[in-house]
């Protein structure tokens, strides 16, 4: 069950790195470093959103599935709003123009975002 | 044999001479032609303790002349030449001299690419490299005129940070610093008998001149050094000293605004600064007392190397 604020469908999407995009990351303490070499682009992330990013590498996966894999590879506890959360870094990292929805998904985030509102 | 050693008449033949008068500037040699006063006596101040080049080769052949043109003679202008090419609109005839400094600076950071250039002045004490990002507003020059004329501070660079990407180290090229408006006040009241360029008014950033670089400095062009610090600086009237960390990864970003040709370097510029940020603390520093800021310097280059203060 997730919180009214995100379907199901956004949870499952599933993103990975912007094709064509290859990175080359500098870790610094709670900051990476990320250079672009497609772009020459260089940009500041907290660490796990760095982390997220190198997750993205080569596969596509949903907030929900990767939720899973980051509680394990940082030792985290069980956190149910960390998928949640995860959708946010999604979005940021999208906006750097970084990661991208897979093509399905697209379509189905078109459809999500004409569908009508709850009355 | 200096800029100095030549009488003003050699030193007027050789600037009006097909091969210019050549100078060593840090990394390059620069061969410069003009028949403009102004300028030739510019450099006679600015550039006395500057070593003279064979005629040779030279990196930058560059003349500042007045136009071929009507303009010779009616509302004077100037022009600055590489290679024989105008690149710049004409100035004024009694902008000549700053014009002489702008282009030299065009010169390095738009062919030395060989270089990592940012936007920073770079002085150095103890071997260890202090980088001043001109950040807007910064007021770097006026700190960089204290550090090197009254903190003992060597002069790398007034105007340019110039890295070398392979090893993080920073070239020298100690040309005069450049003051403007109520700087050349300022640095004139700490120092009466400071050596400087007759101020030029209305120029597009006010009035400008150019301060002697310490003879020191000149002599030791020829030594880089490695950063230890990244202190951004910014002048506030009234402004209590402060010294603040700045994350590495802030002062990278930053570093990468002030950086000239960040993206022609690729994957081994972001390794050159990220590694520079990693290696040299970073702070942000205000303040609006000069002898306050000389102290706090003074302070940071006490710190043993590996290790960073912070000054409240």
């Amino acid at each position: 069950m997730t919180s009214n604020s995100v379907s199901d469908d956004e949870l499952a999407a599933r993103w990975s790195v912007t094709a064509g995009r290859s990175f080359v990351f500098r870790s610094l303490a709670e900051e990476t470093l990320v250079f672009d070499q497609a772009s020459g682009d260089t940009h500041l992330l907290d660490s796990a959103a760095a982390l997220v990013l190198q997750l993205l590498q080569g596969v596509g996966l949903s907030a929900g599935e990767l939720a899973p894999r980051l509680m394990a590879e940082l030792s985290l506890p069980a956190d149910p709003e960390l998928a949640e959360h995860l959708l946010g870094v999604f979005h940021e990292l999208a906006e750097r123009d970084l990661i991208e929805l897979l093509p399905d998904e697209k379509r189905s985030a078109e459809g999500l975002a004409n569908a009508s509102p709850p009355a | 044999m200096k800029i100095r050693d030549l009488t003003p008449i050699e030193l007027r033949r050789r600037l009006e001479s097909a091969e210019g008068l050549r100078f060593h500037c840090g990394p390059v040699i620069n061969a410069l032609q003009t028949t403009i006063p102004a300028v030739r006596e510019g450099l006679a101040i600015a550039y006395a303790d500057f070593p003279l080049a064979e005629p040779a080769f030279a990196d930058f052949h560059v003349c500042v002349a007045p136009p071929v043109s009507w303009r010779k003679y009616l509302r004077r202008q100037t022009l600055f030449c590489l290679d024989g090419v105008s690149h710049f609109e004409p100035l004024p005839w009694t902008q000549a001299y700053p014009m002489l400094e702008w282009g030299l600076n065009w010169c390095v950071t738009s062919f030395c690419h060989h270089l990592l250039i940012l936007h920073a002045a770079v002085v150095e004490k103890g071997g260890r490299a202090l980088i001043l990002p001109g950040e807007p507003g910064a007021g770097k020059s006026t700190l960089t005129a204290a550090l090197t004329l009254l903190g003992g501070w060597r002069l790398l660079s007034d105007e340019m940070a110039l890295l070398v990407p392979a090893d993080g180290r920073v070239l020298a090229i100690p040309r005069p610093i450049s003051l403007k408006n109520a700087s050349l006040d300022r640095v004139r009241q700490w120092l009466p008998d400071v050596v400087m360029t007759a101020p030029v008014p209305d120029t597009g950033k006010g009035t400008v001149g150019h301060v002697r670089p310490p003879a020191a400095s000149v002599e030791a062009m020829h030594l880089s050094a490695r950063p230890a610090w990244v202190v951004f600086p910014r002048y506030r009237a009234e402004a209590a000293t402060r010294m603040a960390p700045v994350s590495p990864g802030n002062a990278m970003m930053r570093l990468v605004d002030q950086a000239f040709n960040y993206q022609l370097h690729g994957v081994d510029g972001f390794r050159c600064l990220s590694e520079l940020v990693q290696q040299a603390p970073a702070f942000e520093f205000e303040y609006s007392d000069i002898q306050e800021a000389l102290a706090a310097f003074e302070a940071l280059a006490t710190v043993p190397a590996g290790r960073a203060e912070v000054m409240a």
